[in-house]
């Protein structure tokens, strides 16, 4: 006979619950009452009763152990049961509201001045206010019944709250990935305060935190708002954070500034009324270098800054590309848009897709099935129709509106400096392991004498994009000592001082040294993307985290990195991709295969100007295994490298012949 | 159910919905489906009824015969009435009422209004006294320019 046990999450705090045989819910699986098959059936109904009480109720299999304790029988709800199993210092059971008196905002006497975010003005800071306000107001009225759980959902998802495996998760927008000291602080706050004492940095320049309570999100929201930041669209199926290159306004090769566009963008998109109820969530990149550090091709829409034949600047765009189950590369739609016609071109493509968009199949919601379905040219063409249609004076982007934009950013006042100082040169020339550092974690700034720096939280052994606040509040003191006050997230999950004086550049990596942040691996193969993966996330069918922890310590020494060169690794926990791992030179996916976690691995995948989709190597490998097969994979390239060539260029020479023979033949 | 209108006030309504398969009578909102072929006399005031699929090219030239256009929400997520409403307004040059019906939620009522929506009718589940209108939201609120985009593009982004 089967058995089961009932669990779900509260709706208050959204705490892992299970029901017991009276009828109520315990923070304890193992005081769930086991039910047979009828039991099962009435239980969940009696259950279904309570949507003021508790969410997402689910069955969950178990076998009863001798003296007839309920073990549960799937990973995921093991995970449930006990928590993460990548923190095992943080058991669900000690999770809870301590109840202490909070000390005083960061945000009241920290300010960062000189930073280069958007500045707000009074309008600004009392919309989010509001927009804190609102959110409590239909927060109270879920929990009173007003709103249906069903209602309530694509609101609390539109302010960036999520139900995750153990708690409430929320999703900060860090707009196009630039915060300042300041603004980390608030952060650090949260973590402290609200959560566990860390946070998450995402692919999407984001930062989530796990263990949120519902009744809370309003007051964090709210505190948030006094730095300036905000949840809002962070989720839901509307216009998501506009993302960019991390190198924005500080790199050598930058024809715009695309912050100032993508705060145009997100201005215009953020709580528009038509394209707020999208048939899916909708992602835009833009990069303002022709070199793509945005990853353009592989989002709903991309943009990528270029120079027409007269030297203005002009707009590549971009539609229908995107990770997930279908994986696509954008189809071009124009090669030289007036800068004045951005948002009307915009606006027309998500017209089209709001209106045509599938409304019926969530997995063939995305723009890019839209794009396949109609063909690209049909698509093409009632894009520009309508954009043809708009009125002419609709939706104009004046050279008087971005530079009204424009100068609200903070500009750095940069020093007259030069260009190569001995301050900079003497310890390069000296120590082997800040010139190791240099050349993996710094990129050319545009200004004479600064260079931009790059903070990896990829440590060999740590969780990708993990971060404390501890740490949070020692990088905001960097930040401010090196760099304005300024900070870039990346959608590798790492943090950039984007403006360091060359001079300056040897003490802020002894500092990074002595915080055990100066992990020199950017863009190596131990500077791993990974998704939170099962340990954390609702959707995951596998741990993601486990696996780039044991791909990175079998890559530890900083020598053989160095060796390996350039090369992306990429982890997604299930067919969402969040850890884009389509695009990695070495992609690893996580699925369950009847109850054990595999790994099919895809090579090649890229999403720089040859932005591809990697190949399936072969079947899938079980997760204990997945570690010495990279580095099958990796010795295979070394095996078979050209003089200088890189394993993305040796895999293109080759193609998976030789990886293959690697990984599956008789050695 | 009862109508709503763009200040949140509970309105008369000299509408009714048309009986399946009788000829238009004034007055009444006909399904699109039911709509009689092009050069039929139709009767006035007339209401039109939209599914959210509605290709308003196919009907461009007979939309001046209505005064009053319904779109149905068939669930508040489908957002495509949005587009439907905006439409109408800013490339059919449609001006008179617009009518929302079906499933809409009261945090969408700023929404609803900016695309072009006059009216909304309520569900059981959000009687009228739920519609109530945020005060700082509400459109042409000089003390609620939007943010700096909206206010140097004037009439550029949503009303």
């Amino acid at each position: 006979m089967s058995l089961s046990i009932i669990s779900a999450n509260r709706l208050r705090d959204g705490r892992t619950v299970w029901r017991t045989a009276a009828g109520g819910w315990s923070e304890q699986a193992q005081a769930a009452g086991p039910l047979d098959a009828e039991a099962l059936a009435l239980g969940l109904q009696a259950a279904a009763l309570e949507p003021q009480s508790v969410v997402d109720v689910h069955e969950a299999a178990i076998t009863l152990a001798p003296g007839g304790t309920p073990v549960l029988t799937a990973q995921r709800e093991q995970i449930r049961a006990t928590g993460p199993s990548v923190r095992p210092d943080l058991p669900v059971s000690t999770w809870g509201a301590t109840g202490a008196a909070l000390p005083p905002l960061p945000s009241e006497t920290s300010t960062s001045p000189f930073a280069g975010i958007y500045r707000y003005d009074d309008y600004d800071r009392q919309f989010l206010r509001d927009r804190a306000a609102q959110f409590a107001d239909q927060v109270a009225r879920r929990l009173a019944g007003e709103l249906s759980e069903d209602e309530f959902k694509p609101l609390r998802l539109m302010n960036g709250l999520y139900l995750q495996l153990h708690a409430y998760m929320l999703r900060v927008a860090l707009p196009y990935g630039i915060l300042s000291a300041a603004q980390l602080r608030q952060l650090a706050y949260v973590a402290r305060h609200y959560d566990r004492g860390y946070g998450h940095f995402t692919t999407r320049q984001n930062i989530q935190f796990n263990w949120l309570r519902l009744e809370d999100a309003p007051a964090v929201l709210a505190l948030l708002a006094e730095a300036g930041i905000h949840a809002i669209q962070t989720s839901g199926n509307c216009v998501r954070n506009v993302t960019t290159d991390e190198f924005a306004a500080a790199a050598a090769d930058e024809i715009v500034d695309p912050r100032v566009y993508a705060e145009i963008l997100r201005q215009w998109s953020t709580d528009h009324p038509e394209f707020t109820y999208l048939p899916r969530k909708f992602k835009i990149a833009i990069t303002g270098s022709p070199q793509d550090r945005a990853a353009v091709r592989v989002h709903d829409i991309g943009i990528l800054a270029r120079r027409d034949a007269a030297g203005a600047p002009v707009f590549q765009i971009f539609a229908g590309g995107g990770l997930g189950r279908i994986p696509v590369i954008a189809v071009k739609l124009r090669d030289e848009l007036p800068v004045r016609d951005l948002l009307r071109y915009v606006e027309a493509i998500l017209r089209v897709y709001n209106a045509l968009g599938r409304r019926d199949n969530i997995h063939k919601a995305r723009i890019k099935i839209l794009i396949r379905e109609m063909k690209p040219e049909h698509f093409i063409k009632m894009v520009e129709d309508e954009f043809a249609s708009l009125p002419a004076d609709y939706c104009v982007l004046e050279s008087d509106v971005v530079a009204a934009v424009a100068a609200r950013f903070g500009v750095p006042s940069f020093e007259t400096l030069p260009a190569t100082p001995a301050e900079f040169t003497t310890p390069l020339n000296q120590d082997r392991a800040f010139r190791a550092w240099v050349r993996t974690n710094t990129h050319p700034h545009r200004q004479p004498g600064y260079i931009s720096a790059v903070i990896s939280l990829k440590t060999p052994g740590s969780i990708p994009g993990d971060i404390k606040a501890d740490e949070m509040d020692t990088i905001a003191s960097l930040a401010d000592r090196f760099s304005f006050g300024e900070l870039r997230a990346t959608h590798q999950q790492n943090l950039v001082l984007p403006h360091v004086r060359k001079a300056d550049l040897h003490a802020l990596w002894s500092e990074l040294v002595t915080i055990g942040l100066a992990a020199g691996n950017i863009g190596l193969v131990t500077d791993i993307i990974a998704c939170p993966g099962m340990d954390y996330c609702a959707l995951a069918t596998a741990r993601s985290i486990p696996v780039a922890q044991r791909i990175a310590e079998r890559f530890a020494d900083p020598q053989r990195q160095q060796d390996i060169g350039p090369l992306d690794l990429n982890i997604s926990g299930c067919i969402n991709a969040c850890g884009h791992h389509h695009v990695g030179h070495i992609g690893l996916l996580g699925v369950d295969k009847s109850g054990t976690e595999v790994y099919q691995i895809t090579l090649g995948g890229a999403s720089d100007e040859k932005a591809a989709i990697g190949t399936i190597i072969g079947p899938a490998i079980p997760t204990e295994h997945v570690p010495e097969t990279v580095e099958k994979i990796v010795n295979a390239y070394i095996a078979h490298r050209d003089e200088g060539e890189t394993f993305i260029e040796t895999y293109r020479r080759l193609g998976l012949a030789p990886f293959k023979e690697a990984v599956y033949g008789n050695h | 159910m009862a109508i709503i209108n763009a200040q949140g006030r509970e309105v008369a309504d000299s509408w009714t919905a048309s009986e399946p398969g009788a000829a238009p009578a004034s007055y009444t909102i006909i399904p699109l489906a039911e709509l009689p072929p092009a050069g039929t006399p139709l009767p006035s005031p007339l209401g039109l009824r939209l599914p959210p699929d509605a290709a308003l090219e196919d009907i461009a030239a007979r939309l001046g015969s209505f005064a009053l256009i319904a779109i149905e929400f068939p669930k508040f997520r489908d957002g495509r009435g949005f587009t439907l409403a905006r439409a109408l307004r800013q490339k059919y040059g449609f001006k008179d009422e617009i009518r929302a019906v079906g499933h809409v939620i009261p945090d969408q009522f700023v929404a609803l209004l900016r695309c072009g929506f006059s009216t909304l009718s309520t569900s059981p589940e959000h009687p009228a006294a739920q519609w109530r209108l945020p005060a700082a939201a509400a459109p042409e609120n000089p003390a609620h320019p939007g943010q700096l985009l909206h206010r140097l593009m004037h009439r550029g982004l949503a009303a």
